[in-house]
């Protein structure tokens, strides 16, 4: 449990999520058990919403461990859709595709192998959500990498913004992070809410997860703006009636 | 404007030229002015002059193929010429190679047509200024600084500019008569369906045309005829003038028109009933809904034949294009289907309006050639999308299916040429063609 939310109130909302299926809960109690760093239920829940609220067909996840966070990413997605995650670790990259055969989205998940500082310039956007949650010391010099293959009204999602609240200077008594991750985080929240093309909002959930918006419209919203007066034009049009006239 | 087919196939039968002399002297104009025009993708240079000498042999021994034989064409970037590639002017069209000559180009071939190169277009054949190209934009030869319109510009710089004594090219919303227009020569788009659109690279199936582009009346018909596969094609008898039944298309179409443009229009009205012509107003009941009905066609087919390409390699198309196929994907089936009963309904009132009359006028671009790189124009008062204005009085016709044809019809004060454009009843083009030729004569 976090440090965040007080862990009653996060009983309460583990309780209510209806959303996990036996793969998911599968691979939730494999991490645990490895003791390995994954997002909660209530995270992924939150990633499945946003990732449905932006209708998104391309997806980037940067930290892939061993798929969890990304089966609630690519089951959001279409038939169609991809999304592409970077793991450094060649053995959690291993497990993660068998999690994702199991939850039969092979097909439109792409895990890569790698370092995303050196992968990155290898992928081009636009995305329409990319989910930072991987190494915390790497979040600031990405951050415009990132926002740069993102398209305008897609979504930046972070996890462990808040740190366990090592973020707040004094607030936990004995930290658990290494200083140069802290420093790291505290870095990178300032510069997101700092960042021009940005719209940041950090919700307290679990660890904390920072949800920024591009700003900006796409080139083809004025298009699409024309297209509709003149539909709307075409809908006023009476074609029923004959030559008559 | 000297009839080029004609006389330079007098001139070859009284063995004053020959058939590689032509060749090589559009070679010629190729070699000294694409670099400034860029009208072309690609100069068969080689083809060209090979294919001139066996013509040349050919018409020693006897065999002639008719007025066609050794006339050098151009061909628009859009059709199949075998062993070539058909880029469209687009990088997503990048290794591509026809297997086969399309069938309107096999037919100039058995025509003896001399093939001297792919023209540039405005990528994919989607756009009236030819400056969205993977090639780079094409110039028109009035005025390097504008467009030649579009989306067969090549063409008509090629024509034009003595590259070629006719080019083919392609009319989906006025693809042929705009550019005709905007550069001052003929363009033709026959009836719908009657040039196979086969081997052509599509924009949309049910308002492409495949047609001429050349510098009279006469020659765009012989060619015309040729790629209809009838080698054999005498030039046009003008119809008798002092006959002539003639509306002039009044209301919408004159309403977003450039004042020289206009006057230009206005004189040759005034000159043909002044020679006899019988000319009376005519409109279209639903003119004011021809825009949206056409995008509503038009955007949607484009988007259904670019979808796997939209998908996999969008940034390979020119931004402009890119973003223009994208809208395709939000107009509703029920809007299609609303466009396709108001196509239906336009082209009654057409057939209306050519009853009891031989041809319908209007000018062929309501302005003169814009600025390279403009996205509006100011039209009288009022400001105008360039691509708007551009397709407004030409693709109606489209739509319809009715034959049209551009001629010129003089110049604005800047010297820029103006266009006068002809319609006549569905699969009657060469009813319309003789009346073009008779108000080529009474124009001249």
């Amino acid at each position: 449990m976090g440090q965040i939310v007080p862990d009653p109130i996060e009983r309460y909302l583990a309780a209510l999520n209806r959303l996990p299926d036996a793969v998911l809960q599968d691979v939730a109690r494999a991490g645990a058990e490895r003791n390995l760093p994954i997002i909660d239920a209530e995270v992924g829940a939150l990633l499945r919403v946003l990732a449905t609220a932006v209708g998104a067909q391309r997806i980037l996840e940067i930290g892939t461990a061993i798929g969890y966070s990304g089966i609630w990413l690519a089951g959001a997605l279409p038939p169609r859709g991809s999304l592409i995650t970077l793991e450094m670790d060649e053995t959690r990259a291993q497990i993660a595709r068998e999690n994702f055969a199991r939850a039969g989205l092979a097909d439109r998940v792409n895990v890569v192998i790698g370092d995303a500082s050196r992968m990155l310039h290898k992928l081009s956007g636009p995305f329409d959500l990319i989910f930072q949650d991987g190494d915390k010391q790497l979040y600031s010099p990405l951050l415009d990498p990132l926002v740069e293959r993102l398209r305008p009204g897609g979504l930046l999602v972070t996890d462990n913004v808040l740190w366990d609240g090592e973020v707040v200077p004094n607030f936990v008594k004995a930290p658990r992070h290494p200083p140069a991750d802290t420093r790291a985080i505290v870095e990178y929240n300032e510069r997101l809410q700092a960042h021009p093309d940005l719209i940041t909002a950090i919700v307290p959930l679990r660890d904390g997860v920072a949800i920024a918006v591009k700003r900006g419209r796409s080139e083809l919203a004025p298009l699409l703006d024309t297209l509709a007066r003149t539909t709307q034009a075409l809908r006023e049009g009476d074609f029923n009636d004959d030559a008559s006239h | 404007m000297t009839p080029a087919i004609e006389e330079f196939g007098r001139r070859l039968r009284a063995r004053e030229i020959s058939c590689a002399e032509m060749t090589d002297a559009c070679l010629a104009r190729i070699e000294a002015d694409n670099a400034r025009l860029n009208a072309f993708i690609l100069v068969m240079a080689d083809q060209a002059r090979q294919r001139a000498e066996e013509l040349d042999r050919m018409l020693a021994s006897g065999r002639d193929c008719g007025p066609i034989h050794g006339v050098p064409i151009s061909i628009k970037d859009l059709v199949d010429v075998r062993g070539t590639a058909t880029t469209a002017a687009s990088r997503v069209r990048e290794g591509h190679v026809a297997e086969r000559d399309a069938p309107a180009v096999a037919h100039l071939r058995q025509a003896g047509a001399v093939l001297v190169g792919k023209t540039n277009l405005h990528e994919f054949a989607f756009g009236t200024t030819s400056e969205d190209s993977a090639f780079g934009p094409v110039r028109n030869p009035h005025d390097p600084a504008r467009s030649p319109g579009g989306s067969s510009g090549g063409s008509a710089a090629s024509v034009v500019a003595g590259m070629a004594l006719a080019s083919i090219g392609t009319d989906t919303g006025g693809s042929i008569r705009i550019p005709a227009a905007a550069c001052g020569t003929v363009g033709l788009k026959p009836s719908y369906g009657e040039v196979t659109t086969d081997g052509v690279v599509p924009l949309s199936r049910t308002l492409d045309h495949v047609g001429p582009l050349a510098r009279s009346v006469g020659d765009a018909y012989l060619v015309y005829r040729a790629l209809v596969g009838d080698a054999s094609a005498r030039p046009p008898a003008p119809a008798p003038l002092p006959q002539l039944r003639i509306g002039v298309l009044r209301g919408y179409f004159m309403d977003v028109v450039d004042d020289e443009v206009r006057a230009r229009f206005e004189e040759a009205i005034d000159h043909l009933r002044r020679v006899g012509a019988q000319v009376q107003d005519v409109e279209i009941r639903h003119a004011a809904h021809i825009a949206a009905i056409y995008l509503h066609i038009v955007l949607p087919d484009a988007a259904a034949y670019h979808a796997k390409t939209l998908e996999r390699v969008p940034d390979r198309y020119t931004p402009a294009v890119r973003w223009r196929l994208e809208m395709g994907r939000h107009v509703l089936a029920e809007d299609y289907v609303r466009a396709l009963a108001g196509r239906q309904l336009l082209a009654r009132e057409v057939d209306a309006a050519l009853t009891g009359r031989d041809a319908l006028v209007l000018p062929a671009l309501a302005i003169p050639a814009p600025p390279l790189g403009a996205n509006s124009v100011i039209v009288g008062r009022t400001q105008e999308p360039v691509r708007n204005v551009m397709l407004r009085l030409t693709q109606l016709f489209n739509l319809t299916g009715h034959p049209a044809i551009s001629l010129p019809c003089g110049a604005t004060g800047a010297g820029l040429p103006c266009g006068l454009q002809l319609v006549g009843a569905r699969m009657q083009t060469d009813a319309l063609v003789r009346v073009a030729a008779a108000v080529e004569v009474a124009l001249q």
